[in-house]
């Protein structure tokens, strides 16, 4: 018995001092193999008297399971400290630049993005999102804008014209024409905007032959100037994301609409830089007015019963008021500096009225 | 409309300053574009005395002026050639800034000029922005104080303002009815114009004969003035026609152009001694041509309103004089004319001939009709005084005009538009000063005055009420647009077109914007026909038709980025092509050009250019974003002749091509200039979208097989020219139920395999959903699918 207390200690002081896996499975064997020390006691313990044997039992499971428990620890041990050892020699150079398919990070088009803010605000405030065709024929374009063929109006419209043998066909010089189609459905009340591209026959720093407007107009049974200017003042101080933006209105003229209005907002400009919402500058930004009567009956809405107002303003203009871009030609230049620079992530987006 | 706060106050009382002024113009629509308040910028400019002068010693054209500042006195160059001595004038000192604020902006320093020793400046108008051209340095009376700030002297004749006139407004395109305005918004007290009438000396002997009195010209009405001394004009009006930008002639000429902008009352005078027989107002034939003030000849249409005497057409009525009997220094006896125009038939005239005037201007908005005799008459004053002379009778041929037009109005409609109730008095007292007769009280019948032609109906009475009371004091009143706020705002195409926008983004993808217009010479390498909509009055050659691609502006595009040594990106669009003028041949695109390489100089990627498989993948990314069954779908070899044939192909839907991919022919390249492979893809989103159908809100149940899958793989040696998609769907045909998945794995070209064939390797996966297939049941469907592809193909299962 003596002898195998010796054992115990000397087996467990070998399994503590192992620092390899292949020791650690020699000493196994040398203890539970199948010439084993261990195994070789157990051979002899049916030469033992019955208590003897169960005492003897007894004491080599307990043997057993301490022995395994410290094989089992020792060699998660050995095992990490071999991964630890062989990840210390893997190293990279971490500061090298990550993999990427190309040099930039593209965006979209600073157009793309004002237009989805717009959808969301005019959207959310109830304004259904329509569009027209570019061609446009003179009538929907003018006519039945209330701008007849000798008004001097149609020659603040730089137009043009589609070459073609029939009926007169322009570029739409506004988004307006998207009114008329939309009052000939006669579905009312009617609540629409309509962005898209519009032409002018002018090219200068201020001026692109193609932009974008976006046009909004509201007829119903009880609409007022009151209303147009809650309009206004929400649509604009939500899209500047800015509650102090004052806005002022000035009497204006276009054949379309009576009493007829512009927009400003206010701002500072220190230095050539623009800041909306403070200081007493003010920025043209809209035209807007009551929906003029002649543009109702011509498309055969009863004027005397409905009333609207309307709206329209430049995409550019607000674009770069926003987002300050310092050159409207830049627009369409394609110029992947600019578009990288000044483009949109698609995921700085509000998605409010996608659906 | 350019005026001096001088000229206003020839008809307006007030104290008020000029920023208020300007406010209150804005605030009643009357947009202030500019303001020049001179006094601002001329504080440091001193007067001074030429006491000296004597030539330069080496320049011909400078002479050394002793110049005193009420200080002391220094030795100034000045190039000038009205300085002498004893002459007051103005001085900017050294250090003064000159042009402050413009481009031209500089400061005066101590210098030498040619050798002689120069302090300060000695300023003429212009360098004082006083006027925009002068001749010579700035001349003043004993009445300036030598050493006072030149600041001091400013007045009102030398502050501007501009505004701008909305085409309604023609009754402010004179300084009268600025003041008018002004007064009927409360804004000082209007000084009634009186006009002297001028009691006639003797018969005008003229025979005049308007043809058109019962149409385009109601009023034609003329007074001759004989033994006039066509003198200058006096320096006062001189000074206001410099400080408004207006041309200085003679005093005739310069009377009748100073009462079109004073009085919006365009006029014409002639010479009389110059006209040959009788005067007749009529419409000119086609072929007629006239000479005009401006020395150009014009060539006449039918139709214009032309004045014309024995020897043919003498002036374009309204619009512009004629040469042949304009006044001059000589001229002794003059006819002035006054009358009124309809609108429309100036418009017409004007435009074709592309002529602009201030006369054009007003007539063609529609002046004041009741204006032509008080017209005469304040020429005719004007002429006495300043030419002398004795005034003849007024000789007119004019019809009864025009019976007025009268507006009915409720009181209560105000406040229907407006959403704010306006009392009964400030409606009356607003009508009252802008000139209507009105009666009635709750239903008011108003007959606007004969200077507002633009007020017709109600709504223009809602609006001159609503803008002199005020804009800003209307107040802002919410909406109700709760019944619309439910409902979905957006049609499915605008939500796929955003969609594919941020789809392709997100790809690496730059969304870029083009003309609608296109470059004719680049469009038709990219059309079987020429047939393209073609712009009348394009903005240039290169942008003179409407785009039936996008792929010319973009490929345009990509080039100048080139250009500029930048390579390797991609660019969309999305937007409308045009192949006809109907609003249905108006079809939206989307295209995505890629170029150059994937990886240029990767430390860990090997580089390689962008290829076919690369834009087809981006293609079908598109597809599958817009909820379609890829299966749907076609692949066609025929492509379009600007790809390459062999790397190029289109996709099909039900019979219908809707788009077309590939690599870029090396002939396009070409014509571009391009050295980079181009790989692209077009879809036509207006066609596809027909095939599109939403998704139901719910979606369909999750159908996962818990049992066990089994994937083996097939070679087969096929011919080149069958495509490997007809195997897929061959083989997932073979057992639709069971074999859940066909991928290909391999494909081989070459050396070890007939010329003619290629091997394609299909990984198929077999699955049932109700159990584990056995050995035996796989091994059957396998056999079916090798004798299938056999049959149908000619294939051999390598």
């Amino acid at each position: 018995m003596k002898n195998y207390d010796q054992l115990i200690d000397s087996a467990l002081a070998e399994l503590e001092s192992c620092e390899s896996l292949d020791l650690l499975e020699s000493i196994r064997i040398k203890y539970f193999g199948k010439n084993g020390e261990v195994t070789s006691i157990l051979k002899n313990i049916s030469n033992l008297s019955e208590t003897d044997k169960k005492d003897m039992g007894k004491k080599v499971n307990l043997l057993k399971q301490n022995f395994f428990h410290n094989l089992e620890k020792k060699k998660n041990l050995i095992e990490q400290t071999q991964i630890k050892e062989k990840l210390k020699k893997e190293q990279i150079d971490i500061s090298l630049p990550t993999r990427e398919v190309e040099n930039f990070d593209s965006k979209l088009h600073p157009i793309t993005h004002t237009v989805n803010e717009i959808v969301s605000i005019l959207g959310n405030m109830g304004l259904n999102y329509e569009e027209g065709p570019d061609i446009e024929n003179d009538f929907y374009n003018f006519t039945a804008l209330n701008i007849p063929e000798n008004h001097p109006a149609r020659e603040m419209h730089d137009t043009f014209y589609i070459k073609n043998n029939q009926e007169k066909l322009v570029l739409r010089t506004h988004t307006s024409p998207v009114q008329v189609r939309n009052l000939k459905k006669k579905k009312f009340p009617l609540r629409i905007f309509a962005p898209g591209r519009t032409y002018r026959c002018d090219s200068d720093i201020t001026h692109t032959p193609m932009f974008h407007q976006v046009e909004g107009l509201v007829v119903d049974h009880l609409v007022t100037f009151a209303n147009l200017k809650w309009f206004l003042e929400k649509f604009c101080k939500t899209f500047f994301d800015n509650e102090k933006l004052k806005l002022r209105f000035r009497p204006s003229y276009f054949p379309f609409t009576e009493p007829s209005a512009e927009v400003d907002i206010n701002c500072s400009i220190t230095s050539g830089k623009i800041t909306l919402g403070e200081g007493d500058k003010w920025m043209e930004i809209l035209g807007c007015g009551m929906v003029h009567p002649n543009v109702l009956k011509m498309s055969g809405v009863d004027d005397d019963k409905l009333r609207g107002f309307a709206f329209g303003m430049g995409i550019e203009r607000l674009s770069m008021l926003k987002y300050g871009m310092p050159d409207l030609r830049d627009f369409y230049d394609s110029n992947i500096n600019w578009l990288s620079h000044y483009g949109f992530s698609f995921l700085e987006t509000t998605d409010l009225s996608w659906r | 409309m350019k005026f001096t706060v001088g000229w206003l106050k020839d008809y307006l009382e007030f104290d008020s300053s000029v920023a208020d002024l300007c406010n209150k113009l804005t605030d009643i629509g009357l947009e202030v574009e500019k303001v020049s308040d001179p006094s601002q910028d001329l504080k440091n400019f001193k007067i001074a005395k030429i006491l000296k002068k004597k030539p330069h010693p080496n320049a011909d054209k400078l002479s050394l002026c002793d110049v005193f500042d009420g200080n002391e006195n220094f030795q100034i160059v000045c190039g000038a050639k009205n300085a002498r001595e004893n002459l007051t004038t103005v001085l900017a000192p050294v250090g003064t800034i000159i042009f402050s604020g413009k481009k031209n902006e500089f400061k005066i320093g101590k210098s030498k000029i040619r050798g002689e020793e120069s302090n300060g400046m000695l300023c003429s108008e212009e360098e004082l922005g006083l006027s925009d051209f002068s001749q010579g340095i700035i001349e003043l009376d004993e009445n300036h104080k030598i050493g006072d700030e030149y600041s001091q002297y400013i007045n009102d004749e030398d502050i501007t303002i501009e505004i701008a006139i909305t085409p309604n407004r023609v009754d402010c395109a004179g300084v009268y009815g600025i003041a008018r305005d002004l007064s009927a918004a409360d804004f000082g007290k209007l000084k009634k114009k009186k006009i002297t009438k001028i009691e006639s000396k003797f018969k005008t002997q003229i025979k005049l004969l308007n043809k058109l009195k019962d149409g385009d010209c109601p009023n034609f009405t003329i007074r001759l003035i004989k033994n006039v001394e066509n003198k200058d004009s006096s320096s006062y009006l001189k000074k206001r026609f410099n400080k408004t930008g207006l041309k200085i002639i003679s005093s005739l000429v310069d009377i009748t152009n100073f009462i079109t902008i004073d009085f919006c009352r365009p006029l014409h005078v002639f010479d009389y001694d110059k006209i040959e027989g009788n005067l007749i107002i009529r419409h000119s034939k086609k072929g007629e041509s006239f000479v005009g003030l401006d020395d150009q000849n014009y060539l006449l249409d039918d139709g214009m309103i032309v004045i014309s005497d024995d020897s043919g057409v003498i002036s374009l009525a309204g619009i512009l004089g004629g040469k042949k009997t304009a006044c001059d220094d000589k001229t002794k006896n003059v006819l002035i004319e006054s009358a009124y125009f309809l609108p429309a038939s100036i418009i017409k005239s004007g435009r074709r001939l592309n002529i602009q005037s201030d006369a054009r201007y007003r007539f063609e908005r529609g002046i004041d009709p009741d204006s032509v005799d008080e017209g005469i008459e304040y020429a005719s004053d004007m002429i006495l005084k300043s030419c002398g002379g004795e005034p003849g009778s007024i000789v007119k041929d004019s019809h009864k005009i025009i019976e007025k037009n009268t507006i009915q109005i409720k009181k209560s409609f105000f406040e229907k538009v407006l959403g704010i109730e306006i009392s009964n008095q400030f409606i009356h007292d607003k009508l009252n000063k802008i000139g209507c007769h009105f009666s009635g009280n709750e239903n008011l019948i108003v007959t606007p005055p004969s200077w507002r032609s633009d007020l017709k109906i109600k709504e223009d009475l809602v609006e001159e009420v609503a803008r002199l009371y005020g804009l800003e004091k209307i107040p802002s009143i919410p909406f109700d647009f709760h019944t619309n706020t439910t409902k979905k705002k957006t049609s499915d195409i605008q939500v796929i077109r955003y969609k594919i926008k941020k789809l392709l983004v997100s790809r690496n993808i730059f969304e870029i914007i083009t003309w609608s217009f296109t470059d004719e010479k680049a469009q038709k390498l990219f059309s079987e026909t020429e047939n393209f909509l073609k712009i009348t009055n394009p903005i240039s050659s290169e942008l003179s038709c409407m785009r039936s691609n996008l792929l010319p502006n973009i490929i345009s595009s990509i080039k100048k980025n080139i250009n500029k040594n930048v390579n390797n990106f991609s660019f969309f669009e999305l937007g409308p092509i045009f192949l006809g003028e109907e609003p249905e041949e108006q079809f939206d695109y989307i295209c995505v050009v890629r170029s150059g390489k994937v990886n240029e100089k990767s430390w860990i990627d090997k580089e390689r250019n962008f290829d076919f498989f690369d834009i087809k993948a981006d293609m079908y990314s598109v597809l599958n974003c817009l909820d379609m069954n890829i299966d749907k779908f076609d692949i066609i070899r025929s492509s379009k002749s600007y790809y390459h044939p062999g790397k190029s192909g289109s996709v099909v839907i039900s019979n219908e091509t809707v788009g077309f991919f590939g690599e870029i022919s090396p002939v396009i390249l070409n014509s571009f200039d391009l050295k980079d492979q181009l790989v692209a893809f077009e879809l036509n989103l207006t066609k596809l979208l027909k095939f599109y159908k939403k998704k139901e809100k719910s979606k369909n149940p999750l159908i996962a097989s818990q049992y066990q899958f089994s994937k083996r793989d097939f070679s087969f040696e096929l011919d080149k020219n069958i495509f490997s998609l007809e195997i897929v769907k061959l083989i997932k045909n073979t057992n639709r139920k069971l074999i859940k998945d066909v991928k290909v794995f391999d494909s081989y070209e070459g050396e070890k395999i007939n010329e003619k064939k290629k091997a394609v390797g299909f990984e198929v996966t077999i699955q049932s959903n109700e159990k584990t297939l056995t050995d035996n049941e796989i091994n059957e469907i396998s056999d079916e699918i090798i004798s299938n592809v056999k049959k149908k193909y000619d294939a051999k299962l390598r």
